[in-house]
């Protein structure tokens, strides 16, 4: 017991001692204007330490008395480098330049978080890269952009579903600003949410999450909008093909209080009815989206920031054919509300706090007069979260905090009217509490090693009030129910979700990291793909629906040369995930009471290696990724019990993304993909049933039905592509204020007939079965006009 | 104007319409399963019958089937008596595959009667309410076999028609069938609907008559008076026969999926197997016990 004592009293000591000859340095970095950049690289030559700034600009750190070497950089601004003589507690402002040749360059991540920060499995693409990538129709895509970094993946041309080393869209924790987004979607997964003008930059964090972050299982995607502008009014827009971006940014308060409001709508609909008023009609579809932010500093220690997000989809499609009204009308969108509350308490101790409302909402109907089929289902959220950050020491940083979190679910409410006759699903909302509380520590052993040990905490609880029906094991009603009062405990998980990186620096070029994850995911998405109509259903864990819990290992080799021109990275991966769900083949989710029932539960794994290599500076810059990786599901309930490919298993991936400076005016971007197809269930054997015949005729009569004994056997072809786009800004160097540039783009330059889906036409009069591929997006021009002033 | 107009329609047409392509999909055959299609009611002696046949290979172009002949075939009535069937063997039907005179050979193969429809049709097979039915195949060295129930049938108050819409194409007007009765109060009951009107009122056979569901399950409507309009225009002055068709859930559960994997052919087509009630190896498909109500009526405006 005294050697223990010993121990500590010797750590304390010399810990104490070791404080004695440090002071805090606080510096905020911002832009010429003022706008604080966060993410920004600081470097202490001397002692080799590197720092972050936060999402507000800021970082402080403890530094030996004396003089130190500083240098801090941003990715499109000049690196500055000065000297400071530290002997007592100080904080400064520091402000970059722009460096215009430096934006033209596609980069992902900043270089010595690259080799020397303990984090690994994450990448940031800055919006100045994602308004040069080549997209389909010109609309800048943040989630299209981090499907070109390895192990990052999507469903295809029409899908902004992200699948993150072999998880589900679901299992993202999507946040706009801290806020998390149920679905990310626009114009049924044609393109995202996230309007690039609005956009900062977006980071994502494949693997090693840190503890702060918890709630989904697989990745974080964490979309930051850009600051606002406290000094004077601008207008930013752009005219594209198919949607019309407008934006105006500028001062409430001089100085003080910002604001940033981006509007963005397509158009579609309306050429359309112009083209063709008689055949289009009211039919459309269209979607817009609002951001919305107000920033207040209101001192040099605190800020406040209100972010408001509003996007919805409208789809209408009505036919009339013997005076018979047919219709189909669905509507879907996200409303957020987020308040943040940043604050440096002292030099050393920072917190941000946000309170946010966040809703979901889905509403399909189609039918006609006497036959009308309604889905509604929906999420709301409430919920407070508070960080700490406190840098004790130059070589141990510690952070903790809590989340809250009060979901409302509107579970599947659906009816079905057939004349007078109405049946409507008596499910009613459903409630749960989530809570979790974080710590982690981040700790430097000598200048070699770091090591990074978080330990979240979650409970999850299902508590009333609501009434659930009742059914017996096969799924039968029993005709009975069960009423809980409110805040009644209907069902309670809790977790414990270690979190652990590991940093060993070879030299100042290279290191080696480690992770280990361990994640716990309460909510639940179930859709069928077997609809017709957006059916996103997001459930709540509860008796029968247990947690998916994912444990994921992962070390990697980081490197970087010549002068930090070129980065390389390997990374091999191994998840494990339990409790999967998926729902059953041809379940009913309309006017279903017992949606459980109609889930099958089971387990996956993922494991690859992922290999990335960057160019940074020249003329010459961008990126080349590539995958290889293996992604199965295991279900007792399909495929006889055997494991099968994930459906989004991709054996090999790749994404090459150039970006050329032609001269000052022109510069060109060139994005190539190749992936394997995604794995399919197709019928390997049909016969007929409900066999007739037509005597008058002569003419049997039979219905063909499909047989499907093995999931996910077969193969698609493989998907690749090349796109280009060229950017033309008439006049780089203008002072005016007015200033405009064009993206010219061309999406999939070979034609590529890439498949949407496959499936088998079956002709009976011709006797013939033919394979069939739906290929949405030929060669495709694009054009966008994207001005400011 | 017309060039502005040309050019969006082709600008929209060219960004917003998918194309498609034929292409070969090699999927490795599946094993060869047998087919059973087997049928007990209450009203129609003609329609209690058993359907044999094999899978193909799904490029097989015989879309027609693989007809089983020769097989043995069997159904017995019987009971549930304590906790146990009990069949009661002098019941016992051997159907056969009978040269019905005026049904086209092609579906005389692998179809099963009871061969007293020819000699004695008053007195052939036909389901009673509350027995049990037990359906024996013998065929190729292997033995098959399945069980199913006539539940008490539910009283068919009557038909009405609304809705009428004008077809210009036929100058007809068009009306909506609704069929009105009271849903029992008792949990778990399962309908189908079958009807036999102007289109198909020469067919033969379940598989020629219209089919239908229920939209909803009886937990949503228990014990309430039901009145369910079937979205298909009949024709004014038709003459519909309807049968409201209480199934057990096995049956029920089969014709639902078999209802999803239907309608699951072509685009978008995810994979949903039959829930089978037939016992045995290689097998698919479903003994029906149907147990029916039945009103015909003339269409009226």
């Amino acid at each position: 017991m005294n050697k223990f004592l010993f121990f500590f009293l010797s750590i304390f000591f010399f810990y104490t001692r070791a404080q004695a000859q440090q002071v805090i340095v606080a510096i905020t970095v911002a832009d010429s204007l003022g706008s604080p950049l966060p993410n920004s690289s600081i470097t202490i030559a001397k002692s080799k330490q590197y720092y972050v700034t936060d999402s507000s600009g800021r970082v402080s750190f403890p530094l030996a008395i004396g003089n130190h070497s500083i240098s801090i950089s941003h990715t499109g601004f000049y690196k500055k480098t000065f000297r400071i003589n530290s002997n007592t507690d100080t904080s400064f402002v520091i402000n970059l330049t722009v460096n215009v040749n430096a934006l033209q360059a596609v980069t992902v991540t900043s270089t010595n978080r690259f080799v020397g920060a303990n984090k690994m499995s994450t990448q940031i693409i800055d919006v100045a890269t994602l308004k040069k990538l080549p997209v389909v129709f010109g609309e800048v895509d943040p989630l299209k952009a981090i499907a070109l970094l390895p192990g990052v993946k999507n469903g295809g041309d029409a899908s902004s579903g992200i699948y993150v080393r072999g998880g589900g869209p679901d299992q993202n924790l999507v946040l706009l600003d801290g806020t998390p987004i149920y679905n990310p979607n626009h114009l049924l997964g044609f393109f995202s949410i996230f309007n690039g003008d609005a956009v900062k930059d977006i980071e994502v964090i494949k693997g090693g999450i840190p503890a702060e972050y918890g709630g989904r299982l697989s990745s974080v995607i964490n979309v930051e909008t850009r600051t606002t502008r406290k000094d004077s009014i601008r207008y930013t827009g752009g005219v594209g093909l198919i949607s019309s971006r407008l934006g105006i940014e500028g001062p409430i308060v001089k100085n003080k209080v910002g604001f940033m409001l981006n509007v963005r709508r397509t158009y579609a609909d309306a050429l359309a009815r112009l083209a063709a008023p008689q055949e289009v009609g009211s039919n459309g579809y269209f979607f817009y989206d609002i951001n919305a932010k107000v920033d207040w500093q209101l001192n040099n220690n605190n800020n406040l920031a209100l972010l408001i997000y509003h996007g919805q989809d409208d789809f209408l499609f009505v036919n009339e054919r013997f005076g018979r009204r047919r219709e189909f009308n669905t509507y879907y969108g996200n409303t957020v509300i987020g308040l943040r509350w940043q604050q440096r308490i002292t030099s050393r101790l920072q917190q941000t706090t946000n309170v946010t409302y966040n809703r979901f909402n889905l509403d399909s109907r189609f039918g006609f007069s006497s036959l009308q089929f309604l889905f509604s289902s929906g999420i709301r959220d409430y919920s407070v979260q508070t960080n700490f950050n406190y840098r004790v020491s130059n070589q141990l940083q510690l952070k903790w905090g809590g989340q809250y979190l009060r979901h409302r679910f509107t579970p599947g409410a659906g009816g079905v009217t057939t004349g007078l006759q109405d049946f409507k699903s008596q499910l009613q909302n459903q409630f749960a509490n989530e809570w979790a509380a974080y710590a982690s520590a981040a700790y430097d052993i000598g200048a070699r090693w770091n090591i990074s040990a978080g330990l979240r905490y979650s409970i999850f609880e299902q508590v009333g009030p609501t009434t659930l029906q009742q059914f017996d094991a096969e799924g039968n009603a029993l005709g009975a129910s069960v009423t809980y009062g409110r805040g009644q405990s209907i069902a309670q998980y809790q977790n414990p979700e270690p979190r652990l990186n590991l940093l060993y620096r070879i030299d100042s070029k290279s290191s080696i990291k480690a992770s280990y994850t361990k994640t716990a995911q309460y909510l639940h998405l179930a859709t069928t793909s077997s609809a017709t109509f957006p059916s996103d259903l997001w459930v709540p864990s509860s008796n029968k629906v247990q947690p998916s819990i994912a444990h994921q290992f992962a070390i990697g080799y980081f490197t970087n040369w010549n002068d930090n021109t070129y980065e390389f990275s390997v990374e091999a991966y191994y998840k494990s995930m339990d409790n999967q769900i998926e729902i059953k083949p041809g379940a009913q989710l309309i006017l279903n009471q017992n949606l459980e029932g109609e889930m099958i539960f089971g387990s996956g794994k993922a494991y690859g290696v992922e290999l990335f290599v960057q160019k940074k500076k020249g003329r010459l810059t961008g990126w080349l990724g590539y995958t290889l990786s293996r992604t199965e599901r295991t279900f007792a309930a399909l495929n006889n019990g055997q494991p099968f490919p994930f459906r989004y298993d991709r054996t090999h991936d790749v994404s090459l993304v150039a970006n050329y400076k032609i001269n000052r005016k022109w510069d060109a971007n060139f994005v190539f993909v190749y992936g394997t197809g995604n794995a399919l269930t197709l019928p390997n054997g049909r016969f007929v049933y409900m066999t007739g015949v037509n005597v008058a005729d002569q003419q049997p009569i039979f219905t063909n039905i499909n047989r499907f004994d093995a999931i996910n056997s077969f193969r698609m072809p493989a998907y690749h592509r090349a796109d280009i786009s060229f950017t033309y800004t008439r006049k780089p160097n203008s002072n005016k204020r007015f200033k405009s540039s064009w993206n010219f783009g061309i999406y999939n330059l070979y034609n590529r007939a890439n498949p949407f889906f496959i499936y088998v036409d079956v002709d009976q009069d011709q006797q013939k079965v033919q394979g069939k591929k739906v290929y949405l997006f030929p060669i495709t021009p694009s054009a966008t006009w994207n001005f400011s002033f | 104007m017309n060039t502005i107009r040309i050019f969006l329609i082709l600008l929209i047409s060219v960004t917003f319409f998918a194309c498609e392509k034929d292409i070969n999909i090699d999927v490795p055959a599946g094993k060869q399963w047998l087919v059973v299609e087997g049928y007990i009611n209450n009203v129609n002696r003609f329609y209690n019958y058993v359907v044999l046949s094999n899978s193909v290979d799904y490029f097989n172009p015989n879309l027609q089937g693989l007809p089983v002949s020769n097989a043995t075939v069997t159904i017995t009535e019987g009971e549930w008596r304590n906790n146990q069937y009990v069949w009661d063997r002098n019941t016992t039907v051997q159907l056969r595959e009978l040269n019905f005179p005026g049904i086209p050979s092609n579906f005389r193969n692998g179809v099963y009667f009871d061969p007293r429809l020819i000699t004695d049709s008053s007195n052939a097979l036909i389901g009673r309410p509350q027995k049990d039915y037990l359906l024996e195949i013998a065929f190729a060295g292997k033995t098959y076999s399945a069980i199913t129930r006539l539940l008490a049938p539910v009283r068919l108050d009557s038909l009405s028609f609304a809705d009428s819409t004008y077809d210009d194409d036929d100058a007809r007007y068009e009306m909506r069938m609704t069929s009105n009765y009271k849903e029992p109060d008792t949990i778990g009951n399962r309908y189908l609907y079958f009807w036999q009107w102007r289109e198909n009122r020469t067919n033969f056979g379940w598989g020629g008559l219209t089919f239908s569901r229920a939209p909803g399950r009886d937990d949503l409507v228990n014990g309430q008076y039901i009145r369910l309009t079937h979205p298909q225009g009949l024709p004014v002055g038709d003459t519909v026969q309807y049968m409201l068709t209480s199934v057990t859930r096995e049956t029920y559960n089969f014709w639902d999926s078999y209802q999803k994997a239907r309608d699951n052919n072509g685009l978008f087509q995810t994979p949903v197997n039959l829930i089978s009630t037939i016992q045995g190896t290689d097998v698919i498909g479903c003994f029906s016990g149907f147990s029916i109500s039945t009103r015909t009526q003339i269409v009226k405006k």
